[in-house]
């Protein structure tokens, strides 16, 4: 009855290959879905009749038809396309809120900020240009805080977003751990699950969307998966990971490990998480680092230049800085250094002193603010709510103005040669500083000796005291410079000067018991009476070296005393290291200069210009040797205090994200601080300030401020433009990857429907076949019976 | 085929988009990304664009102040020749008191009328206040009769420069005393009969002052503002420093030679301003301190030469501000043309070439609906349409 067999084996066989078309057609539309195919081999040969004759059909298994090689070329493309998607959303968002080109954006709102300065120092005095120059600050404020708003909330939506992509991957790595149990269970069975594989192929294929992962096939079949070492399925146990933020020097870092682990990772590539690690990690990290860097060069640029000016609302009778950390200056967001600044005092009479508050390390809001009180004039200054408040008496007004105040101080020298401390570097005599004016009408010396508890005592500690006796040998002072008393600190003594004592890191400065220095005071006295006083002397223009100097101005006169202007008379100007910059007549041929009229102009190369004036009864007289000191500034903060506090500042904040005007000049425009001389009248520090926006700047790496906003801009654009390349790319060869794919995997329904025919037909003729062996069985038996 | 087809179509839809909104803004640059490069060079001529509009700006307001400046200057010009030539008609004439008295009053006049161009203002800028132009930069001050007794500059003397290009700056708003004053002083000439000489000393008196002599051989006493302060005298001082307590001003004399008490007019040539030198000759003209009419013409003649001096630094002003309106001109054009270019230039780069974008407009919307029908053909052919 082989004939049977063989009619019955072609009839299965027919069946079977159709039901594997059928299948293939039902899922043709089904992603993921691979072609299967049914095998087929002729069954073995039976010994008939003497011949041998095959048996029909067997059927041997069904293949599915899958190139690995390609497939896993199309993993790689789509985990590469998944994370350029992620990665070009977030920068076109970017480039699209820096506005370049499409509207008004920073680089026009930054340049247009610069413009108002400059049109305002045509007009330094026009409120409406005032106004404009606060309007384009607050649009460019605003115009930052809006791109580090932005910048902000993608990173931390990057970072939600990151998780929620991990829970996603956890939950398709069961999936996967699952069906490697059942296509394994089958496995055992003898079975080879086709639908069920590419089940599991598509969730690893959803899983690489998610995160580039690595895979494995087992001898079972089954599939292990890891990402970046990490494992995450292994043949039937799935094991979870989670996204975590690592702090790192300042930066937030989104990093991925095995749930419950330390196993942190950083650098995971492709995918969904993968884009957004990139993003997060560096691309939005870069940018938002590159614009806080811009907004910190513009605030700290202005600032700097900005605190050492006056507005049309002249000096200050207050001023309130900032809330800032009660620690020391060191722990403040925005740099101070080791330096000083310097505080004008007008007092009610005019006089106006300078003085000079030393900043260290170590210095605090409050060592600073208890050596401003010491100032006369300042002593209300107090600190509140940790904001330093600088209030001065009644009529009395300051301003940190540069250049060289108006009328010279009285000549004062320091004498501390004798000094020698422990003898050593490291235990050397503190270094000592003058500053204020000698408020006394004669010249006198100034004997100050220091009492410790014994010898090579360090500054600050125990009991130590600084006695100062005027030349007559009274005791005007006696100031504790023992325990309590800082680096630095400033001492005001009786007769109108303040000293301070200064460490350093490598010695703090020592004092022998006994040890004494020596300030010299010295008068303009004239000829002594009213009618031969000395000249009155003024300085003029503004210092244009480059650090500060004590210029010191002593006369040469063939009599005493001698009116200027007549005889032989020279006044000799030396810089603080003694180099003589100047010698000029002032002698027969020198004017003096009157109520109405400037005279003879003793102009500096620095800047300076000096006259000297009769004073109403006298033309003015000089004694050979009289000296007297101008001192100018070149910059009145060397420290960075008053800026990093924000005492007299244009902008407040530190970054891009904090930037915002000041309080005090949003409430009005004449405290915009356009002038650097006493009057403030001229335009001097407007056209400074709109002269930065070309200037270099070591901070930006020699680029200016717009120049380097320029090239975070076009880095931007560039990064989107190159992202989107890479993305097409990706696109193109995935693209080309999928059509040979379908090639060789996808269901053509044409295709399917000619071997459809072609198997129906096979079963219509097996029918037949054994309809006709049927047949002639029967004819048999019609025979026999 | 389907993904095919559907990526094509995607292509070919987001060519369309990216070209319909090139069209729509006129801009082959749109953002940054579309062309990194040329983006770069459109930013950083914007950027120069807008300081050419800023200096352009600051051109236009500097020249307006200049203009005004020198038609003003102009005005005063005039008014000084014009008070210049009645003194003179008056010197080679003779005249009555009267004459002399209506004169001086019309120099009052012509002295208000000099201080109040002085002051001057645009849009709340002093013309001749240099950096301090927020106030009148001239005061008239008036002694106790009511008459004017001097002019007195309160403006700033520094000038306020201002950007025009890039490393070039201009004053506009100029300080008063460098246009008004001749500030070329020469020995004080002494022409009273005290025998009081000019010391050896750096006078800084200017224009006309009156030494006043007092006392005696060997005990004088000598004053230049009318008494307030007197400087003792042994008559031997060869430079004693006479001092006016009002203005500081020195007058050095040598005491030698003085013979007898008097006033003793002192005028001190190159030092005379505009306002003073007015004043001086309605002084002289009102001649309070009766001066002999042989000495007040002498006087009244070097006070003339002072007016012209005066006149002359007027001229010269004239020049100045003609000068830097030239140069703000100069300027201007070289800005506007480099302006036109730097448009030029963006428009080269971020212009969209429009008949290019409409041709490749039709190219791609052709293409586009092919790729449609090509889809909807292959979509409608089956084997299965051939199966009974």
């Amino acid at each position: 009855m082989g004939s049977y067999d063989i009619g019955i084996s072609g009839l299965q066989m027919a069946q079977t290959a159709l039901d594997i078309i059928g299948n293939n057609i039902a899922n043709s539309s089904t992603e993921g879905y691979h072609r299967q195919d049914i095998n087929l081999s002729a069954a073995a040969d039976s010994y008939s009749n003497g011949f041998l004759i095959g048996q029909g059909v067997d059927f041997t298994g069904i293949t599915r038809q899958i190139n690995e090689l390609l497939e896993d070329n199309i993993l790689r493309q789509n985990t590469t396309m998944s994370s350029l998607s992620k990665q070009a959303e977030s920068l076109q968002t970017i480039e699209s809120a820096m506005g370049e080109l499409l509207s008004d954006g920073i680089s026009t709102a930054l340049q247009s900020f610069y413009n108002a300065f400059e049109e305002l120092s045509a007009r330094p005095d026009d409120v409406t240009l005032r106004a404009a120059v606060v309007s384009s600050a607050q649009t460019l404020c605003s115009q930052l805080r809006n791109v580090a708003s932005v910048v902000t909330n993608l990173e931390e939506s990057t970072y939600s977003e990151a998780r929620s992509t991990v829970d996603t991957i956890n939950t398709l790595a069961e999936q996967v751990a699952s069906l490697n149990s059942t296509i394994n269970l089958q496995a055992v069975r003898g079975y080879d699950c086709a639908n069920l594989k590419d089940q599991r192929d598509q969730l690893v294929t959803k899983l690489n969307e998610l995160v580039e992962v690595n895979t494995a096939r087992d001898s079972s079949g089954q599939i292990n998966i890891s990402v970046v070492g990490i494992p995450l399925v292994v043949g039937s146990n799935a094991f979870s990971i989670e996204a975590k933020l690592l702090y790192d020097e300042g930066d937030y870092t989104i990093a991925i490990c095995s749930t419950g682990a330390e196993n942190y990772c950083t650098d995971v590539e492709g995918g969904t998480l993968g884009g957004l690690m990139t993003l997060r990690n560096d691309i939005l990290d870069e940018i938002s680092d590159k614009l806080d860097l811009l907004a910190k060069t513009i605030i700290s640029q202005t600032n700097d230049l900005h605190v050492q000016g006056v507005g049309t609302d002249g000096s200050f009778s207050t001023l309130t800085s900032n809330a800032v950390s009660s620690g020391s200056v060191s722990e403040y967001d925005m740099p101070v250094g080791e330096g000083e600044f310097y505080i004008r005092v007008t007092a009610p009479d005019g006089t106006i002193i300078r003085y000079q508050i030393v900043v260290n390390a170590d210095s605090t809001m409050q060592s600073i603010c208890d050596s401003i009180a010491q100032i006369p004039g300042l002593g209300d200054t107090a600190i509140n709510a940790g904001r330093l408040q600088i209030t001065t008496d009644t009529d009395y007004r300051f301003d940190f103005l540069p250049g060289a105040l108006l009328t010279p101080s009285p000549y004062v020298s320091l004498d501390d040669s004798s000094l020698a401390g422990g003898g050593t570097e490291v235990t050397a005599p503190p270094t000592i500083q003058v500053s204020g004016a000698y408020t006394g009408a004669v010249s006198q010396d100034f004997t100050c000796t220091i009492t410790t508890e014994g010898d090579v005592q360090e500054l600050g500690t125990g009991v130590m005291t600084l006695t100062v006796t005027d030349g007559g040998g009274s005791v005007i002072d006696t100031v504790n410079i023992g325990a309590g008393y800082e680096s630095g600190d400033s001492i005001m003594l009786s007769n109108g000067l303040m000293i301070s004592l200064n460490g350093d890191d490598v010695c703090p400065g020592y004092f022998d018991d006994g040890d004494v220095f020596t300030l010299s005071a010295s008068v303009l006295a004239g000829g002594g009476t009213v009618a031969t006083a000395p000249p009155a002397i003024a300085v003029a223009g503004l210092y244009t070296g480059d650090v500060n100097q004590t210029y010191t101005c002593t006369v040469s006169a063939a009599s005493d005393p001698q009116a200027i202007g007549t005889g032989e008379m020279t006044l000799t100007i030396q810089d603080s290291s003694g180099l003589t910059i100047a010698s000029v007549n002032i002698g027969e041929g020198f004017t003096a200069s009157t109520v109405n009229v400037t005279g003879t102009t003793i102009t500096l190369d620095n800047g300076l210009a000096i006259t000297l004036g009769g004073n109403g009864t006298s033309p003015g007289y000089f004694n050979d040797g009289d000296a007297f000191t101008i001192e100018a500034l070149a910059d009145p903060d060397t420290s960075g205090f008053l800026s990093a506090v924000g005492l007299n500042c244009f902008f407040s904040g530190i970054d891009a994200s904090s930037i915002a005007m000041s309080d005090a000049i949003v409430e009005s425009g004449g405290c915009i601080a356009t002038s650097l001389s006493v009057e403030g009248t001229d335009n001097t520090n407007a056209v400074k300030i709109a002269n930065m926006g070309e200037a270099a700047s070591s901070m930006l790496g020699g680029l200016s401020t717009t120049d380097y906003y320029l090239s975070l801009a076009t880095d931007v654009g560039s990064q989107v433009s190159s992202v989107q390349l890479r993305y097409n790319n990706a696109e193109s060869v995935y693209n080309s990857l999928a059509e040979q794919r379908d090639k060789i995997s996808g269901v053509d329904i044409n295709d399917e429907a000619v071997r459809m025919m072609a198997y129906q037909q096979l079963f219509q003729a097996m029918s037949q076949y054994l309809s006709t062996v049927s047949e002639s069985i029967q004819n048999l038996m019609t025979i026999i019976s | 085929m389907c993904q095919k087809i559907g990526h094509t179509l995607s292509v070919q839809s987001t060519t369309l988009a990216q070209l319909q909104e090139k069209a729509a803004t006129g801009q082959e640059v749109n953002r940054v990304s579309d062309d990194p490069s040329s983006a770069n060079r459109i930013l950083s001529l914007l950027k120069n664009k807008q300081i050419l509009t800023q200096y352009t700006k600051n051109i236009s307001g500097l020249t307006s102040v200049l203009e005004l400046s020198s038609s003003v200057l102009q005005s005063m010009t005039s008014q000084v020749s014009d008070a210049r030539a009645d003194i003179e008609s008056l010197i080679n004439g003779t005249v009555s008191d009267s004459t002399r008295t209506s004169l001086a009053d019309g120099l009052d006049d012509v002295i208000e009328t000099l201080v109040s161009l002085a002051n001057t203002q645009q849009s709340g800028q002093s013309l001749f206040g240099g950096s301090n132009s927020s106030t009148a930069p001239y005061r008239i001050e008036y002694n106790s009769d009511g008459d004017i007794s001097r002019v007195v500059y309160q403006g700033g003397t520094q000038e306020n420069m201002v950007d025009v290009a890039d490393g070039v700056s201009i004053s506009a708003l100029l300080s008063g005393p460098s246009l008004f004053t001749d500030d070329d002083p020469q020995t004080p000439v002494f022409y009273g009969s005290t025998g009081a000489a000019v010391g050896a000393g750096s006078s800084t008196v200017r224009g006309n002052v009156s030494l006043q002599v007092q006392g005696s051989v060997g005990n004088w006493q000598l004053s230049i503002d009318g008494g307030a302060n007197w400087v003792s005298s042994n008559g031997t001082e060869a430079n004693l420093a006479v001092v006016n307590s009002e203005t500081g001003e020195t007058l050095y004399v040598d005491t030698a030679n003085i013979i007898q008490a008097g006033t003793e007019p002192v005028s001190v040539p190159g030092t005379y301003d505009i306002f003073n030198a007015l004043i001086n000759a309605k002084d002289l003209l009102k001649n309070a301190q009766n001066i002999p009419d042989t000495q007040l013409n002498n006087i009244l003649n070097d006070t003339v030469r002072g007016l012209e001096g005066a006149d002359e630094v007027l001229t010269r002003s004239f020049s100045i501000v003609g000068g830097k309106l030239q140069i703000l001109s100069s300027l201007g054009e070289s800005i506007e043309q480099i302006q036109t270019c730097t448009e030029d230039n963006i428009g080269q780069l971020q212009d969209a070439d429009v008949s290019q974008l409409a041709i490749d407009l039709s190219q791609y919307e052709v293409l586009y609906q092919m790729s449609l029908a090509v889809a909807q053909k292959m979509f409608s052919m089956s084997f299965l349409d051939f199966m009974s």
